[in-house]
């Protein structure tokens, strides 16, 4: 049995161990575009900023590979995948066979047309992968200042991390709020107040116009809005979208992201997909989703490896879920945080102490959280909203600041805490 | 595997687990020189609402709280902790690999590797995950702390974990109760986990 | 509990009073000290979250833990809980010695210039009156009567109370009770001549009264329903049951009488004789209100009599209807506080046709009583077992009854000096409680047991768990039953039969003639 996977990164890792909980013997194959150890993708800003010890950056041990006794190809990309002859083309000529493949190629950043003069200038990056991370840390290292597309996760993390280096950093964004995606208007106020005590320049309805250079080195960003900014780097994070345009003519079902069932199967048998690259179950709207966070892709690594295996666990979907922090601000968010029409929305707010805990509710029934500061068994909400708990009893406590155990439902904390956890979380 | 389990209908919300939890997890081993020589803190502060960790640290005491929570609101009590879950979610959602399963089955944290970035918090659907900042190693980052759940009492030389020992009315037991949990699967995935394991 | 001050109460605390309030002033004269060695102290808050009379808080300014002490019961609870044992209790009764107005007077007199109402308490009578079970002391035999070890040969607690008859004929199983020929009447089998009082659901907590009825059963002896009703959670235990029918009545039913092994007339008790049983109302809880068929949150105050009977005739009217009701299968037991004449009360008793005669001292607890009666009324039980035992055998009618002696039994010698005096058989009540942890605070009445004994609050039942009551129960019903043997082996006795009404084990030290007289025993020494 040849297993092989596409990506080197949280997927593909969970799959892997996964995999050989149950097959020892049967040969594995990792094909990783980039040529570094296995690290963590998610603690790039902080090793931009030099706030870590290289150690907390990789994902796994240096023995890894040889430890799960994986045939690791480093630094090679998968180029084509021919499904009938369970063959994947590599860069480099090589052609791998498959009896099993996981394609978790992650997500690939997304470049808006448009922009005159991108592609003309070095110093000119997303923020998505090491290399990223090392050619901004010598941008950063020269001080000056630095302007950055997008307000999201990935825009305002990197924002931080250059900030940290002693850069002026200016963000620049499309909507009229940072994390437009993420959070709501409240939240998102006191998160830009947060930037903007940090010394980030925000420059909101907005979006860079042009890139200007001397030679092959940047200068300036021109903004729509006509401000000019003068910069010796520009990084653009306005999004990631899954990394399928070189999977157009395999005969894999597409939407935006590959389609995969209940068994993170494609539609071609023995083809699987996880993470980034996949769109599975979300569980609050009902649709195939691509959600593109580290617990999802570990948890569709993890059971596509099963399924691979033999073992037919099924994803039972999941919900869109993120922790991320700004200055002092920590934010835990589930679901779907925006004003909805038809949702009702409860929060408690205190702007002072930078406190927000909100809840969004329809029929009885959570489909959102979003928590500001006071995060602390934040997870039980996403057990209420996973799990379609009816709160309508305990509504007028979940905002609260001791809210907790005790409030939940008698039969929730039954089966919290009197079972076993033993039944897998992905089991029915 | 061996788990504690809170009986809710027993417990007295007296606390005392947390006492002996902060306790066996100490240098001295002693709830008075706990307190007096190591600075460590024995009341459940969250009890009282949100614990803001920059008052905290302004405090200059260190916050390591106990492992396990009695729930701090009312009219329930009963005793968290972790479940060291067969296939735990924070350990899905650590975005470095700081969390893990030992061969015993306990998730156990690499401590020198927390990034303190609370997406285990996020994850972990029983909220038996604290924030320690008693300990951080992303100290640029404010209020960094790492992650800080039961560790089963391993390697502090018992059997049996320090709160089960301690409760006085006997509301905590340290149990195997997988089996029962295996009677609600369905054949196929009992047949799963023969083959798993 | 925080110490959430405003500015006028933080004026008066500063004054060094807890309220500007004049009347109240004296209230600020604490019984009880709380030393807290705040060395020790970890502030692990335990005891402010288990002290349920609002005397414990924490400071978070300070990050101390204080204390209210005008509120401190002694319950010694947090002593118990803390686990640094940083704290103890400590009598705070710094007024001017004075043997005639004592302590407890002048806290009281301030008490009732207060409100003016009665004074409630819980447990039995606390004053120095004379305990006669510690003016007697028990005989051991020696070189001419040889004692018998327990461990080698069998002893014999088994008791057997209800009315006995005159003998048997030779017809098999036709016994003569009153001359005529019938059926032997019914008795319940006790293991062990100790039987738990009668305190009522309400009075004390579900799980407490579930523990007895397991210890019951288990060690083949009965507990008593009191007051308060059956719940049907308990019927399953009727064979270990007695059923009690007091003034109020409440819980009576058909269903109730059936579920029992004996039932009990309840006329009097030792902490309160002449008047009714008392639940306050804070301690009606939903349960309770089910299961004594009244509103929830009353006052359940039983009448003084029973107002169906005025005579020792409606008793005999009221106790054959009883076994009219029940077929005659099971005893009917009629108690009554010891009070003067009490010994001719009795024997009207056993004439009105009582099988068991109860006859509770004034040591008896309570769960509520006005503090100036239980102090004041009744007399020791002592006396009265030795005087309604004497009396009854005088009349020839001693047979017909068991007598059981209730009120202050403390420990095993007392038992056996109670069967001694002429008692078949004793009830504990305080002394179960003290069992499963009582420190016995007198707070019964106000429903905030520190312990989970006498309060059916939600978050304080879990302190006593049933299953840990039942495990104490039984361990006190052992240990007693091994002291007893022993102590029968030591007076050369194999049974407790032989002992019963046997004075001559019994000597007195420190009685007045008279006394002795009372008594019916020697005076020790000779």
């Amino acid at each position: 049995m040849q297993y092989v996977m596409i990506g080197h990164s949280f997927a593909s890792t969970f799959a892997v161990e996964t995999i050989r909980k149950i097959d020892r013997s049967s040969q594995i194959t990792v094909i990783g575009e980039e040529p570094h150890r296995l690290y963590s993708r998610a603690m790039l800003h902080e090793f931009l900023a030099r706030m870590v010890k290289a150690e907390l950056c990789w994902l796994r041990r240096p023995n890894w590979a040889e430890q799960y006794d994986v045939n690791l190809m480093l630094g090679t990309r998968a180029v084509k995948l021919d499904a009938r002859k369970r063959i994947v083309e590599c860069d480099n000529g090589q052609k791998v066979p498959y009896d099993k493949l996981l394609i978790a190629c992650g997500g690939k950043p997304f470049v808006p047309s448009g922009i005159k003069g991108y592609g003309q200038f070095k110093q000119v990056h997303s923020f998505t992968q090491m290399s990223d991370a090392l050619d901004l840390q010598k941008v950063g290292e020269k001080g000056g200042s630095v302007a950055v597309l997008g307000a999201g996760l990935i825009g305002l993390q990197c924002a931080e991390g250059l900030r940290h280096l002693g850069c002026k950093v200016h963000v620049v964004e499309l909507a009229d709020m940072v994390l437009p995606l993420a959070v709501d208007r409240t939240a998102a106020t006191m998160l830009a107040q947060t930037l903007t005590e940090e010394g980030i320049t925000l420059h909101l309805s907005n979006s860079i116009a042009e890139i200007g250079g001397a030679g092959k080195n940047v200068a300036f960003v021109q903004l729509k809005s006509g401000a000019k900014i003068a910069c010796q780097g520009v990084v653009i994070a306005v999004g990631v979208r899954p990394n399928v345009e070189w999977l157009k003519d395999s005969g894999l079902e597409i939407d935006r992201g590959i389609l995969v069932n209940e068994h993170l199967e494609t539609n071609v048998p023995g083809v699987y997909a996880a993470g980034d690259c996949a769109q599975g179950f979300e569980k609050i709207s009902g649709k195939q989703m691509v959600l593109a966070t580290i617990p999802v892709a570990n948890k569709q690594g993890l059971i596509a490896g099963y399924n691979m295996a033999g073992v037919p666990k099924v994803y039972e979907g999941e919900i869109p879920l993120n922790a991320l922090q700004f200055g002092a601000i920590q934010v835990v968010s589930y679901g779907y945080v925006q004003e909805t029409p038809g949702h009702e929305a409860l929060s408690l707010l205190d702007e002072k102490k930078r406190i927000y805990r909100k809840v969004v509710l329809r029929d009885g029934r959570m489909t959102g959280a979003l928590l500001l500061r006071a995060i602390d068994q934040a997870g039980l909400y996403r057990q209420m909203i996973s799990k379609g708990i009816d709160v309508t009893a305990i509504c007028a406590r979940l905002t609260a600041l001791d809210f907790g155990v005790g409030d939940m439902p008698a039969a929730m904390r039954e089966e919290l805490f009197a079972r076993s956890p033993a039944v897998s979380v992905t089991g029915k | 595997m061996k788990r504690v389990y809170p009986i809710e209908s027993r417990c007295i919300g007296c606390r005392l687990c947390e006492v002996a939890c902060v306790v066996a997890h100490s240098r001295t081993l002693d709830a008075i020189n706990s307190f007096r020589l190591e600075g460590l803190v024995f009341n459940n502060e969250r009890a009282k609402g949100f614990v803001d960790p920059a008052e905290a640290s302004r405090a200059g005491r260190p916050r390591m709280t106990a492992r396990c929570q009695v729930s701090p609101s009312q009219p329930y009590r009963i005793s968290i902790r972790c479940r060291h879950c067969d296939d735990p979610e924070c350990v899905l959602a650590c975005k470095n690999g700081a969390l893990y399963k030992d061969e015993e089955g306990r998730v156990l944290l690499d401590e020198a590797k927390c990034a303190g970035c609370w997406m285990c918090i996020m994850a972990c659907p029983s909220g038996s995950i604290q924030r320690n900042i008693h300990r951080a190693n992303v100290p640029g980052v404010e209020n960094n702390g790492i992650n800080h759940h039961c560790d089963l009492c391993a390697d502090l030389g018992s059997d049996t974990p320090a709160c089960v020992r301690v409760c006085p009315v006997a509301a905590l037991v340290f149990e195997d109760r997988d089996e029962a949990a295996d009677e609600m699967k369905s054949p196929q995935q009992q047949q799963e986990a023969v083959r798993a394991h | 509990m925080q110490a959430n001050r405003g500015l006028a109460d933080g004026v008066a605390l500063f004054l060094g009073m807890q309220s500007m309030n004049m009347l109240d002033m004296v209230h600020n004269l604490p019984e009880f000290c709380v030393q807290r060695d705040q060395e020790r102290c970890i502030r692990c808050l335990v005891c402010v979250q288990q002290c349920p009379y609002e005397c414990t808080y924490y400071d978070t300014e300070r990050d101390a833990v204080w204390n209210q002490e005008a509120n401190c019961v002694a319950c010694r609870r947090c002593e118990a809980m803390c686990p640094t044992k940083c704290i103890t209790i400590a009598p705070r009764s710094a007024f001017r010695p004075n043997y005639h107005w004592q302590p407890h007077l002048i806290r009281t007199g301030h008490k009732q210039g207060d409100t003016g109402g009665v004074v409630l308490t819980g447990c039995g009578n606390d004053k120095d009156y004379m305990c006669y079970f510690d003016r007697m002391v028990i005989d051991a035999s020696q070189v001419t009567n040889p004692s018998i070890d327990p461990l080698r040969e069998p002893m014999e607690l088994r008791t057997f109370i209800g009315s006995k008859p005159e003998g048997y004929d030779l017809k098999p199983g036709i016994a003569r009770t009153n001359g005529e020929y019938g059926p032997t009447p019914p008795n319940i089998q006790c293991e062990m001549p100790i039987l738990f009082a009668p305190m009522s659901f309400g009075a004390i907590s579900y799980n407490f009264q579930k523990g007895l009825a397991l210890a019951a059963r288990a060690m083949g002896t009965f507990f008593n329903t009191g007051e308060g009703g059956l719940h049907p959670d308990f019927y399953p235990f009727k064979d270990n049951a007695i059923v009690q029918v007091a003034s109020g009545r409440f819980g009576v039913s058909a269903d109730y009488l059936k579920a029992a092994a004996a039932v009990e007339i309840k006329i009097g008790q030792g902490a309160k004789p002449g008047i009714g049983g008392h639940l306050p109302g804070e301690k009606v809880t939903r349960e309770i209100s089910r299961t004594r068929m009244i509103p929830q949150g009353a006052d359940a105050i039983s009448p003084a009599p029973q107002h169906d009977i005025y005579s020792i005739e409606d008793l005999r009217l009221l106790i054959y209807a009883i076994k009219e009701a029940t077929n005659y299968t099971k005893p009917v037991s009629v108690k009554i506080a010891a009070v003067h004449n009490v010994s001719a009360i009795a024997s009207g008793i056993v004439r009105a046709g009582a099988d068991i005669v109860v006859i509770d001292g004034f040591r008896g607890g309570t769960g509520a009583a006005p503090a100036i009666i239980r102090d004041h009324v009744g007399i020791p039980i002592e006396v009265a077992i030795a005087q309604v035992d004497q009396r009854l055998r005088d009349e020839g009618i001693r047979h017909r009854a068991s007598i059981i002696a209730a009120g202050g039994i403390r420990n095993s010698a007392d038992v056996v000096k109670a069967v001694a005096l002429g008692a078949d058989a004793v009830y504990v009540g305080t002394a179960a409680m003290v069992a499963v942890g009582c420190t016995v605070c007198q707070q019964c009445h106000r429903g905030k047991c520190a312990w989970g004994i006498t309060s059916n609050r939600a978050d304080l039942l879990p302190r006593l768990p049933a299953d840990v009551a039942f495990e104490r129960l039984s361990n006190l019903l052992r240990g007693w039953s091994h002291e007893i043997k022993e102590m029968l082996g030591l007076m050369g006795i194999n049974s407790i039969e032989s002992l019963r009404g046997n004075r001559l084990k019994l000597r007195g030290v420190g009685l007045s003639e008279q006394e002795l007289n009372v008594l019916g025993i020697q005076q020790a020494g000779i």
